[in-house]
């Protein structure tokens, strides 16, 4: 049995423009905390557009704007201050991308030296080894720490990505398409860690890999032309989906 | 990539109806060991038998081909949803298929001891439940075949009175076997042909079952709670 106080985020009647052009349609949907929810649908849907609203990179853009509510903790994402939102709701993008002016240590850590806060060496090195552990990194990046991340594989890029993220202690994970670019191995260690990070964080996938979402999500949200479709429990969308598009597209009939 | 995706779904379609139609081939397979065998039991059509014992390796043959070719669907094809349902359903449906093949022959064998017990002995409803769980095998296949639910909840409906009908039989010719001075071993023999009937019933409600869930993505195993239909 769920309640409102399983949700971090609840997203309420949103719609999204880029102009005159409404690329969300009032989507409905809860994000339960401590659960991997992935963001499934074609090319053009939405899923990017819905997840950049969390933490308020949409209206980075030109001439967007939004309509509906979106509460984090039962408060809306506006009543906070972006930078401190972007802190709580962090993001993982498509293409590994760490600071390539930075070496590995400082990558981790990246988030606090960004916002001129300062940390005693020992308090900086301990945070860099927990985090990279976290993320099943420290083994392999322990002995060339200030080397730069340039020299890493993608998945292992792509890890220290996600290591910075959780340096800045988020309650909520973004990713969007954080395997796309990596090859069948790194993006099963990635799905794994997304796993085990499930237990401290809450996270949001987005997906086009549909295999993907059926093995690591606990929830599934089917968006299709802006539209939230069908919203339930993986296990339930991956076998009986109650909506005809649901079952079109993740049986590869259309899309 | 679009059109070797487009193709490799045209493929799973053609294999996905390859399958259905080996299911409806182990289906027509055992229908007719349970046709035969109701004519050794019910008609004396003893000449009849040994065609029962044929039939029976082609079920046998198609149960293993068809949890094969399931297997292989899976493996290669990831599926979701009613596909999913469906390959499930048919690894489920040719287990009770064969166990349908199985109780043919448990009836087709036991001709010699029943060929004991005169006609007018017979208890009186064994027709109908003969007729009856023959019937609902059928329906059970039509009910897949023509993707109608509300047809397969219909059969599951009938058991109750399968059931009912069965203990009827038994104690009604337990009655006759002291009455009539019938061996016991041959008694015995036509209570565990009716038996049979019954777990044919059995197997075609498990046939149905797995239908509604293929269609609806129900599982109704288990649950079964509604009233008893008797069948018209």
């Amino acid at each position: 049995m769920t309640s409102e106080s399983d949700n971090i985020l609840h997203v309420k009647n949103l719609s999204a423009f880029y102009g005159e052009n409404k690329v969300l349609k009032e989507v409905d949907m809860a994000v339960k905390k401590k659960k991997i929810t992935a963001i499934i649908g074609p090319s053009g849907c939405g899923k990017t557009t819905l997840i950049r609203c969390f933490n308020r990179l949409f209206e980075t853009v030109s001439n967007t704007s939004l309509k509906g509510e979106i509460l984090y903790r039962k408060q809306s994402i506006f009543s906070y201050d972006p930078t401190l939102l972007r802190k709580e709701i962090g993001m993982v993008f498509q293409r590994p991308n760490p600071f390539p002016t930075m070496n590995i240590y400082n990558n981790v850590i990246a988030g606090y030296r960004l916002n001129g806060r300062r940390l005693r060496k020992s308090e900086s090195d301990r945070m860099v080894e927990e985090t990279l552990k976290k993320v099943a990194l420290w083994d392999e990046v322990k002995g060339v720490l200030f080397r730069s991340p340039r020299e890493l594989s993608g998945g292992q890029q792509q890890r220290l990505c996600i290591a910075r993220t959780i340096a800045v202690s988020p309650r909520v994970i973004l990713m969007d398409e954080p395997c796309a670019a990596l090859d069948p191995i790194s993006t099963a260690k990635i799905e794994e860690l997304m796993l085990e990070l499930k237990r401290d964080y809450t996270i949001i996938i987005v997906t086009h890999n549909m295999q993907q979402a059926a093995r690591i999500s606990d929830l599934t949200a089917f968006l299709m032309l802006g539209e939230l479709v069908e919203f339930g429990e993986t296990d339930q969308i991956f076998t009986s989906p109650k909506n005809k598009r649901t079952e079109e597209y993740i049986t590869g009939r259309f899309g | 990539m679009k059109g070797d995706e487009e193709s490799m779904k045209i493929q799973f379609d053609l294999e996905i109806e390859n399958l259905k139609h080996m299911l409806i081939d182990m289906a027509t397979a055992a229908d007719k060991m349970i046709e035969l065998s109701n004519l050794i039991f019910l008609e004396r059509d003893y000449m009849l038998v040994d065609e029962v014992y044929d039939i029976e390796d082609k079920v046998n043959h198609l149960e293993v081909d068809i949890e094969k070719t399931c297997v292989s669907l899976i493996a290669r094809h990831q599926p979701t949803a009613s596909d999913l349902r469906l390959i499930v359903a048919v690894i489920q449906m040719s287990n009770q298929l064969e166990r349908l093949g199985d109780l043919a022959v448990n009836v087709a064998k036991r001709y010699k001891d029943i060929a004991k017990i005169p006609p007018h002995l017979f208890p009186a409803d064994l027709r109908s439940l003969v007729t009856v769980s023959s019937q609902m095998v059928k329906d059970a296949m039509t009910a897949f075949i023509d993707r109608d639910a509300k047809m397969a909840h219909e059969i599951c409906l009938k058991d109750d009175w399968v059931d009912m009908a069965n203990r009827k039989i038994w104690k009604e010719f337990i009655r006759k076997i002291v009455e009539n001075g019938i061996d016991l071993e041959t008694g015995f023999e036509m209570l565990m042909t009716s038996k049979q009937y019954e777990r044919i019933a059995d197997c075609a409600t498990n046939l149905a079952e797995e239908v509604i869930y293929y269609l609806n993505g129900e599982n109704i195993k288990h649950r079964f709670q509604e009233e008893t239909t008797e069948p018209s």
